[in-house]
């Protein structure tokens, strides 16, 4: 006991506590000695070798240790090679298998490797410039991988889709994060290389595939639903970094867009019950729509007003079922309005 | 308390000599089992910690580290070790467990079935230490271990223990009041 220290003692009631906890039931003695010969046995096989220079010692337990690493060194081992992955991506990209997983599409086996390595340099691009840039080419890159998709009558994943609007609000919000001054300039330069894609998305060919058409009608209006957003922010990077704030209205759901028929399904439909191409009027109901209600067989115009739209409002009745669109008729909305010819399983 | 050989025991055990390693488990297996079975109230755990601790001691040995004095210090060590590493991710061993024993020479079962129900509320305290703790109490109060060999098996200075000592002893006098006050008593 230390002579400056006080040594603590536990109060009465504490004591007999920890006096309860001294006695323990006596121990198996059949065990005990089970136990006794494991531990024999084991010094035994781990008894040092006659010859000492066949002796474990220190050095040769941290070669060993070296070459065959446990599995606690794992996760070290793990570490080096994502350093190392890392540091051959920012040399060039030159890993094998990631520069060729950089030409695959969605539906390859490598696109996962693609956008993994899209999401580590997002990660590590720091710069806010950079990163406008890096979500700009990412933003194109989905649209040429759409457009192949689309080309083969093959239909792009929603993942793919989405990732494209992230890729386009990412930019925008980067572009309005900065100075107004800097901003228009970012803006500019998101809305050149957005027209471009939007020119590249017009210039598709005809498209059998229903879903695959469909999908590609949602790429143009996201396109152009940021251009919008865009012009905006040209006018004033204020209002944009408002809208940003309240969040980037969505592209219209993929089912508002069909442009006729059901792009899920080609099979002939079972009367009734609302899923086929979509030919078969609306499942919900057979009776003749109440004028002004939104319900019945889907003909009519904008059933939440009748009344005239204010100009540029993108407001109002609505042109009915032979519109065609209008590019930049309504602010932050996407001027794609797919006719209502069939209903399928879209919500009345 | 040291086995007065104990310098020599550890000398031997070096060079794996087996009088001197069979000499140290019939010494200290059963101090340690008791001291794993006050504190996890399991027969198999305890005799489970005290294998894992010599089986550690003899690794230790066979790669040239292991202790070269105060091998009591790092028997209790290496077990206390044990047990906080094996319950670190998971709760506490039950504690309604075998050592509510009443042939154990008690002549009235009342008075063992108290004892049972004082430990019980006592090892629930204990897990609520901070490990230090626990093993401050239990070797300074239960294993009766003197204050420096608790330094040693703490590899702490014996004033640091003390200090660790009252705060443990304010803290473990807190917790029991509150579990005491929580569970009704059984009988």
């Amino acid at each position: 006991m230390s002579p400056t220290h006080p040594d603590p003692q536990p109060d009465p009631e504490v004591r007999a506590h920890l006096d309860a906890l001294r006695a323990i039931p006596p121990r198996d003695p059949a065990v005990a000695a089970q136990a006794r010969q494991a531990f024999l046995e084991q010094a035994r096989q781990l008894a040092v070798s006659a010859r000492p220079e066949r002796r474990l010692n220190r050095w040769k337990a941290f070669w060993i240790g070296l070459l065959y690493p446990k599995k606690e060194v794992s996760p070290m081992f793990s570490a080096l090679t994502t350093i190392l992955l890392v540091v051959s991506l920012l040399l060039g990209g030159s890993g094998v298998t990631v520069a060729a997983a950089q030409a695959s599409l969605p539906d390859d086996l490598l696109y996962p490797v693609k956008t993994w390595s899209e999401d580590l340099r997002s990660e590590i691009t720091r710069d806010p410039q950079a990163r406008l840039n890096l979500s700009l080419e990412l933003a194109e890159r989905r649209t040429a991988e759409i457009t192949q998709m689309v080309a083969r009558d093959e239909v792009p994943p929603e993942p793919v889709l989405l990732r494209l609007q992230t890729h386009l609000q990412t930019a925008l919000q980067l572009a309005v994060a900065q100075s107004d001054a800097q901003a228009v300039r970012a803006l500019e330069r998101i809305r050149q290389r957005l027209e471009i894609q939007y020119q590249r998305l017009l210039q598709q060919g005809s498209v059998t595939n229903p879903t695959a058409q469909a999908a590609l009608v949602r790429t143009r209006a996201m396109i152009q639903t940021h251009l919008q957003a865009v012009q905006e922010g040209l006018q004033d990077p204020q209002i944009l970094r408002q809208r940003l704030r309240q969040g980037m209205p969505e592209t219209v759901p993929p089912q508002n867009h069909q442009p006729g028929g059901n792009p899920w399904t080609q099979d002939t439909p079972t009367p009734g019950s609302g899923y086929g191409s979509g030919q078969g009027g609306n499942p919900w109901t057979q009776d003749t729509p109440t004028p002004g209600s939104g319900y019945g067989s889907g003909q009519g115009g904008n059933p939440w007003t009748q009344d005239t739209p204010t100009p540029g409002s993108g407001y109002g009745p609505g042109p009915g079922p032979e519109a065609t669109c209008t590019p930049g008729s309504g602010p932050m909305m996407p001027t794609f309005q797919p006719p209502r010819q069939g209903n399928g399983p879209a919500r009345p | 308390m040291n086995a007065p050989n104990e310098q020599e025991w550890l000398q031997a055990a070096q060079r794996f000599d087996p009088e001197a390693l069979a000499a140290i488990y019939d010494y200290y297996s059963p101090r340690l089992y008791a001291y794993a079975m006050r504190l996890l109230g399991n027969r198999d755990l305890a005799e489970e910690c005290v294998a894992e601790t010599f089986a550690r001691f003899l690794h230790a040995l066979h790669v040239g580290h292991g202790p070269r004095q105060q091998l009591q210090a790092y028997l209790y060590r290496t077990a206390h070790n044990w047990i906080t590493d094996r319950y670190r991710r998971q709760p506490p061993p039950s504690l309604n467990t075998d050592d509510i024993d009443l042939s154990t020479g008690t002549p009235n079962p009342e008075t063992s079935l108290e004892t049972a129900w004082m430990r019980q509320h006592l090892r629930r305290a204990l897990w609520q230490l901070t490990p230090d703790q626990r093993q401050v109490i239990l070797l300074r109060f239960v294993e009766d271990l003197d204050n420096e060999t608790v330094a040693a098996v703490l590899q702490k200075p014996v004033g640091a223990v003390k200090a660790l000592q009252h705060r443990a002893l304010v803290a473990l006098r807190r917790i029991l009041e509150r579990e005491v006050e929580n569970v009704p008593n059984p009988s």
